[in-house]
């Protein structure tokens, strides 16, 4: 029975969408080429796994009882390639770091690029598109995780977590030209009737859920427009432009505003969440590699003059 | 990094065996095909999986022993879904048998069915398709088999022709006969043929049967005749030549002569060229041969 991963990984999307076109655009093969693949790998196991109609395809029960075995195989497959490729940089004592696209991760990437200053050859990336950066560092295909999380959001017994820095409350931030909010008198139902501009999940996990419960819960609304940003830079040109109110959890003055922009600023609810805001690294429980330990470590050391750099900006 | 199967296979044989000839020859492989494989993955990792040492032996790096120990889940999972694929082989494959009503309802299925119905590579199964449903059931995947009267053309399909479905004299009075009719015994009576495939195929079959001496007849339907079976003194027919049913909704008042004449319906079968199952075409011999047999089993004397 030789049938190869490719064809087993068409025949299971195939069987998640339903249709050859939508399978050829995202695979970026031909449509001939999708039933090329998958006919080959029916030939291979000898058996008939789904049938083709005009409005779609089904799956025989074969083809049932193969899938999920099908999907357990992609699985390990593509577990074998991360743990192959977390080996390699091992071997290589390359470590590979996620840092999250807040203005502090931005500066942080800046820092650690120069060769000097580096305890491993490191490979850093942003938070991408695909599997979040949990999964990414549970799966080995990262070693290093830089991010800001709401309260406990990234928090998984397999993986272990220090704090570079802990802010509590939420920052409220507006044009105040758009806007004429009181700060003295600050109410934030009022808030609540303008689009607001929040964290997405890739920037800070667990703040936008978190959100949309609690004015359901204690304000029965929601704003009627919530834009979400991944990374900070952009919330914070947005909300100059008066594109909405900024809603951030933390000390965003300190983190995100150097110069005084004019923006109307109220920090709230520091009481209520004393841990709102954590920024912290990520690396899974078990972790031996040295190299990563040491890059740890060494991001540790330089947080510190990272965030006084910043106040004597 | 893409690990087929086939090429984690052959790295684990060449790890075991330490030799790229003594794999090739457990693979039943080429010793290039060993070396080009153990390249491709070589090229994938970045790193070399096989040192080189004296007496064409290799030895395995560091790196080749790491993937051998995490690859073993990915093996175990393969290992699975072959073991599935075997199971369903081992339970028999659904075939699935697909034709017009008419022509399942005739003892010439039967034996074929019959035929196929204790081999157990296969369970089979039939779905009832009209003529105009055959070819798209086909190329969906409906059926496995397809049988009709008049062949399906296709460029994606194989079309063979079975030994022709026997014709019968279905006559009004059972005392008309006593054994085979001939066409000329049809000659003084007012008959008919039940069309059973399309209109050119049922035109020639009752020209051949008028040709043959049995002076003229009509065409009528198979539904027609149905009818007419269940109450033949409807209408002034004395005798139909047919296909005889196997069975009837009600009881046939009629009886059933065989019809003395090299004319009948061809029955064709056709198959994908590319399906799944390797055993259509031997099936399909198979078919052939129980069909070509005398029906009561004993052989001919021809033979």
């Amino acid at each position: 029975m030789e049938f190869d991963l490719r064809s087993l990984e068409t025949f299971v999307r195939l069987a998640d969408c339903g249709s050859f076109s939508e399978v050829a655009r995202t695979q970026k093969i031909s449509q001939p080429a999708v039933s090329i693949r998958v006919a080959k790998l029916e030939s291979a196991v000898g058996l008939r796994l789904l049938t083709r109609q005009p409005e779609g395809i089904h799956l025989t029960s074969d083809g049932r009882n193969l899938l999920d075995q099908a999907r357990r195989v992609l699985d390990q497959h593509r577990r074998l390639e991360s743990r192959m490729e977390r080996y390699l940089r091992e071997s290589r004592g390359v470590v590979k770091v996620v840092i999250d696209a807040s203005i502090t991760g931005r500066k942080l990437a800046e820092l650690l690029s120069q060769p000097a200053d580096q305890a491993a050859t490191l490979e850093i990336i942003g938070p991408g598109p695909g599997i979040s950066w949990h999964d990414a560092l549970r799966q080995d295909e990262v070693d290093l995780v830089i991010s800001a999380t709401f309260q406990q959001a990234g928090d998984q017994p397999s993986l272990k977590r220090y704090d570079l820095e802990r802010q509590k409350g939420t920052t409220i931030a507006w044009n105040r030209t758009y806007f004429d909010f009181d700060p003295e008198r600050f109410s934030f139902p009022d808030v609540l009737r303008s689009t607001i501009l929040i964290p997405s999940e890739r920037l800070v996990p667990g703040y936008q859920p978190f959100l949309e419960r609690w004015c359901q819960d204690s304000y029965a609304t929601l704003p009627p427009d919530i834009q979400v940003f991944d990374d900070e830079t952009t919330a914070h040109e947005s909300c100059c432009l008066g594109l909405g109110v900024m809603i951030f959890p933390g000390d965003v003055e300190r983190r995100m505003i150097r110069d005084t922009t004019g923006l109307g600023i109220v920090k709230a609810f520091q009481s209520l969440l004393p841990d709102a805001y954590n920024y912290s690294i990520f690396m899974r429980s078990d972790e031996r590699n040295a190299k990563v330990l040491k890059t740890a470590m060494k991001i540790a050391e330089l947080y510190p003059s990272l965030v006084e750099r910043d106040c004597h900006n | 990094m893409k690990f087929d199967p086939q090429q984690l296979r052959v790295f684990a044989t060449l790890l075991g065996e330490r030799s790229v000839s003594r794999a090739s020859l457990e693979l039943h492989t080429s010793r290039s095909n060993v070396r080009r494989i153990w390249q491709v993955l070589e090229n994938q990792l970045g790193e070399t999986l096989f040192e080189k040492s004296d007496h064409s032996e290799v030895v395995p790096t560091q790196a080749a022993l790491r993937l051998e120990c995490e690859m073993s889940s990915l093996l175990d999972e393969i290992r699975a879904f072959e073991s599935t694929v075997t199971r369903i082989h081992k339970n028999g494959r659904v075939l699935r048998l697909g034709a017009d009503r008419n022509i399942f309802n005739t003892k010439h299925f039967g034996r074929i069915f019959n035929s196929l119905r204790h081999d157990p590579r296969f369970r089979v199964s039939f779905v009832e398709l009209k003529p105009c449903e055959g070819r798209p059931a086909i190329e969906a995947g409906f059926c496995d088999l397809l049988f009709s009267v008049d062949g399906i053309p296709g460029r994606r399909l194989e079309t063979r022709e079975l030994p022709p479905i026997p014709l019968d004299v279905a006559c009004a009075r059972a005392g008309d006969a006593t054994g085979p009719m001939p066409p000329s015994s049809l000659k003084a009576r007012n008959w008919s043929l039940a069309a059973f495939a399309g209109h050119s195929q049922s035109h020639q079959t009752l020209r051949r049967i008028q040709d043959s001496g049995a002076g003229t007849g009509r065409l009528c339907s198979q539904i027609e005749f149905l009818n007419w079976a269940e109450d033949p003194r409807a209408n002034g027919t004395e005798a139909v030549i047919c296909v005889r049913p196997a069975s009837f909704v009600q009881q046939s008042r009629v009886s059933f002569f065989p019809f003395d004449s090299q004319a009948g319906f061809p029955l064709h079968i056709s198959y994908l060229k590319q399906h799944p199952y390797d055993f259509l075409e031997t099936t399909v011999d198979q078919m052939h041969r129980t069909l070509s047999a005398p029906p009561d089993g004993i052989r001919s004397p021809q033979s």
